[in-house]
């Protein structure tokens, strides 16, 4: 068994607030330009809301069943069977979404750094050293991610500011413009994205504090949306829409343009390399719980066992996608779907606990 | 198993420390950096000129009569092709990274920027923050001129750009804006203009006669000079027309991109005598009025200006003469203003970004019209205020004995 109640509230807020704004945010600008032009932050906003309603039902539902993941107490809510698919599908999809973080990160060092390195290299190297972070427990990653988070944060802040002198207003406008039916699938699109917050029906039994983890998870997504507004209309204050719509990675671009005062410019290196510790965060995070996840589903004690299928699985399905144009594809998916996952989940569990008094009861014991 | 285990570790770790560096690595010694890149047409394709820095010579505390960079081109039918073509001539490969200007040619611009630009945007090593120029004449000139005071030209040309204090007669234009105009509807490409001269363009030009006389016929030597004044129009991608220095700062006053520069007026006192203001701060606001089928742009420009010279006697320091003096150099200013107006309106292309601002004011509007050719017969206002401080550390002009009352 992994060993409980190690983490502490705090390290729950980077471990968010980095899957929130660390790899997915590089194609979040593109996908949003596409969609809803130049309101993508309003909906951003909107979309930031509802996710922070769904979160307070995840910690309402979490903190009934201490000590116990999703996947242990969603059989007790709603019954064996409908609890094991619920699990299941959870499992399968930080599977998904770890693969996905992968591939991305991969994809964007390839085009902006190792144009000649083969995928397999990165990949291979990455998840050799999650293999080892992993087999040591989730405490690790945290406190990696403790240390590492500040930094990286302020990083990217920097990144926004020394971008600033490009920026222009008047590239945000419009506003509220485009197409309700745009403007709704957008909102979709920002529930998924921010919808990563269900991992933490995954984490509560492993803080140790988790009477606070309302407030602190709460924390986290308020400035997680904070810095994906602002990187948002950062990117399309400097670039515009459809330069942001024309760019791989508006994200890196922005780096790119970095210049503070009159000779600190040229720092991409260092913002690449601040990503590959996000990568490692992310893809951390997201294993470990598809790990844990697959551990609990099917009953088995020792989940240090399971690591290698599930890694290798994992290898595998960052590497199958052809190149770029289908991966975004693929992503696509999560965007237009994800919502099933993200909302209408944590929504059933809620609803189930608030019919079962019961049940609920019964987790206490 | 412990052993195996770690031995396993090692070779994991070792694996992991010198395989990711390796696929693409950029040894210093095997790359050359390029710091500029020309861009001419030719009958089948384009030809770039690179300006590749040599660091040796650099380093070497001026390393005796050997220019410290190294012109060197390449042909082919698209930019990329011309650029690797290079790759034939020089035993490095050139990094761009550290590019610091790109020197659009004449001919290219009249034929258009955006098969030229896609790549330059593409590129991994090459940064939006780039700065281009258009070239009168062609960019390769440009390019193998020799300034003096900075040993790489296409540092010479980065400065000139950058030269803030300097007359705010051409504009300031990176890549990343270039891309954004010409992507954006409502406003078109503006780029400042280079030209390279055997001697300054305001000396009589006798001395290029007797140059052209049959004893330099053999060789051409390099320009001396680069200047950096005026700017080149366009509409969509294609160049259309040049614009002279007073126009372009004209342009500039409405992009409130006027940061430095002199006007010089009459002394309102005494009508013989010019008076040289120096601008400070410029701001601009544009404010489309469309309601109702009206069809009124007003142009808000606001100015600060120092009194920095007084070639006359008369010191213009009362409440009345400064109100006077304001009046002067606003219609000085919006004398420059119409001209860019006009010129703009001319050939139909929107330098100003007025699309823009009625794309995001009136979006229903918009939709309707075309506009291209609504803008020429838009009713352009002008308003310009400006506020004159008197600074420096004498109060009073110049004044002989024989003119004094007291």
């Amino acid at each position: 068994m992994i060993k409980r109640g190690t983490i502490s509230p705090r390290q729950v807020f980077f471990i968010l607030t980095m899957l929130l704004t660390g790899i997915y945010i590089l194609i979040l600008p593109r996908h949003m330009v596409f969609l809803t032009g130049t309101d993508g932050w309003l909906v951003l906003i909107g979309g930031g809301f509802v996710s922070g309603v769904i979160l307070i039902l995840i910690n309402k539902v979490s903190i009934k069943f201490p000590g116990k993941t999703v996947i242990e107490f969603a059989p007790l809510v709603v019954g064996r069977l409908l609890g094991k698919i619920i699990g299941g599908i959870l499992a399968i999809y930080f599977t998904l979404l770890a693969a996905g973080s992968l591939r991305i990160f991969t994809e964007m060092l390839k085009s902006a750094l190792l144009a000649e390195t083969p995928r397999w290299i990165v990949v291979v190297g990455l998840v050799g050293l999650i293999i080892w972070i992993i087999q040591n427990g989730l405490e690790d990653i945290a406190r990696f991610t403790e240390l590492l988070a500040p930094i990286i944060l302020l990083l990217l802040i920097g990144a926004l500011i020394g971008d600033i002198r490009y920026m222009e207003v008047i590239r945000l406008k419009p506003i509220l413009k485009t197409e309700p039916i745009s403007l709704l699938e957008g909102f979709i699109s920002t529930l998924s994205y921010f919808g990563v917050i269900i991992i933490l029906l995954m984490l509560y039994p492993y803080v140790n504090a988790p009477e606070k983890l309302t407030k602190t998870s709460l924390g986290a997504l308020l400035f997680a949306i904070v810095i994906t507004v602002a990187v948002f209309a950062g990117t399309v204050a400097t670039f515009g829409i459809y330069e942001t719509g024309r760019m791989a990675w508006p994200v890196i671009e922005l780096v790119k343009m970095v210049r503070i005062g009159e000779f600190l410019e040229r720092m991409e290196s260092l913002f690449l390399a601040v990503w590959l510790s996000i990568a490692f965060i992310n893809v951390s995070v997201l294993s470990f719980c598809s790990i844990s996840g697959w551990t609990q589903l099917i009953n088995i004690k020792n989940y240090q066992k399971l690591t290698y299928p599930v890694m290798f699985l994992l290898l595998g399905m960052s590497l199958w996608p052809k190149d770029l144009l289908a991966v975004l594809g693929l992503y696509r998916i999560n965007f237009t779907y994800g919502l099933f996952i993200s909302l209408a989940i944590p929504l059933l569990l809620f609803v189930f606990t608030l019919f079962s008094k019961g049940g609920s009861e019964n987790g206490h014991r | 198993m412990a052993t195996g285990k770690k031995v396993f570790s090692c070779l994991i770790i070792g694996i992991l420390f010198f395989f990711p560096g390796c696929w693409d690595r950029k040894e210093i010694n095997r790359i050359g950096f390029a710091v500029g890149l020309g861009i001419d047409k030719d009958s089948e394709g384009y030809q770039i000129t690179t300006q590749m820095a040599l660091p040796s010579l650099l380093e070497g505390g001026g390393g005796g009569e050997e220019a410290p960079v190294w012109v060197v081109g390449g042909k082919g039918r698209t930019i990329f092709e011309a650029i690797r073509d290079v790759n034939t001539r020089s035993a490095r490969r050139p990094f761009w990274g550290h590019l610091n200007v790109i020197v659009i040619g004449e001919e290219v611009a009249k034929n258009g920027l955006i098969p030229v630009l896609d790549l330059l945007s593409r590129g991994q090593e090459l940064r939006r923050s780039n700065y281009v120029v258009v070239a009168k004449g062609k960019a390769r000139d440009i390019l193998e001129a020799e300034p003096k005071l900075e040993s790489i030209n296409a540092i010479f040309i980065s400065n000139l750009i950058e030269n803030r204090t300097g007359q705010s007669i051409a504009p300031v234009v990176t890549l990343n804006d270039l891309l954004i105009s010409l992507s954006t509807a409502g406003i078109e490409s503006v780029l400042p203009k280079i030209q390279a001269l055997d001697q300054e363009s305001f000396l009589p030009p006798q001395k290029k006669e007797e140059k052209a006389g049959p004893k330099d016929e053999g060789e051409e030597k390099p320009k001396q000079i680069l200047e950096l004044r005026g700017a080149g129009i366009f509409k969509k991608d294609k160049f259309v027309t040049w614009m002279d220095e007073e126009t372009t700062r004209g342009y500039l006053w409405v992009k409130g991109q006027v940061k430095g520069g002199i006007i010089v007026i009459k002394n309102p006192a005494e009508s013989d005598r010019d008076l040289s203001l120096e601008i400070k701060r410029n701001k601009s606001f544009i404010f489309p009025r469309l309601e109702n089928g009206k069809n009124e742009i007003l142009m808000k420009v606001v100015a600060s200006l120092n009194l920095v010279e007084n070639t006359g006697i008369v010191s213009v320091e009362t409440e009345e003469l400064i109100q006077d003096l304001n009046q002067k150099a606003s219609e000085s200013i919006k004398k420059e203003i119409n001209k860019a107006i006009k010129v703009a309106q001319e050939f139909e292309t929107d330098i100003f970004g007025i699309g823009e601002k009625v794309r995001t004011q009136y979006p229903e509007l918009w939709e309707q019209m075309e506009w291209s050719q609504v803008f020429p017969g838009m009713d352009i206002k002008v308003e310009v205020e400006t506020v004159t401080q008197e600074a420096a550390m004498t109060l009073r002009p110049i004044m002989p004995p024989t003119q004094r009352r007291k």
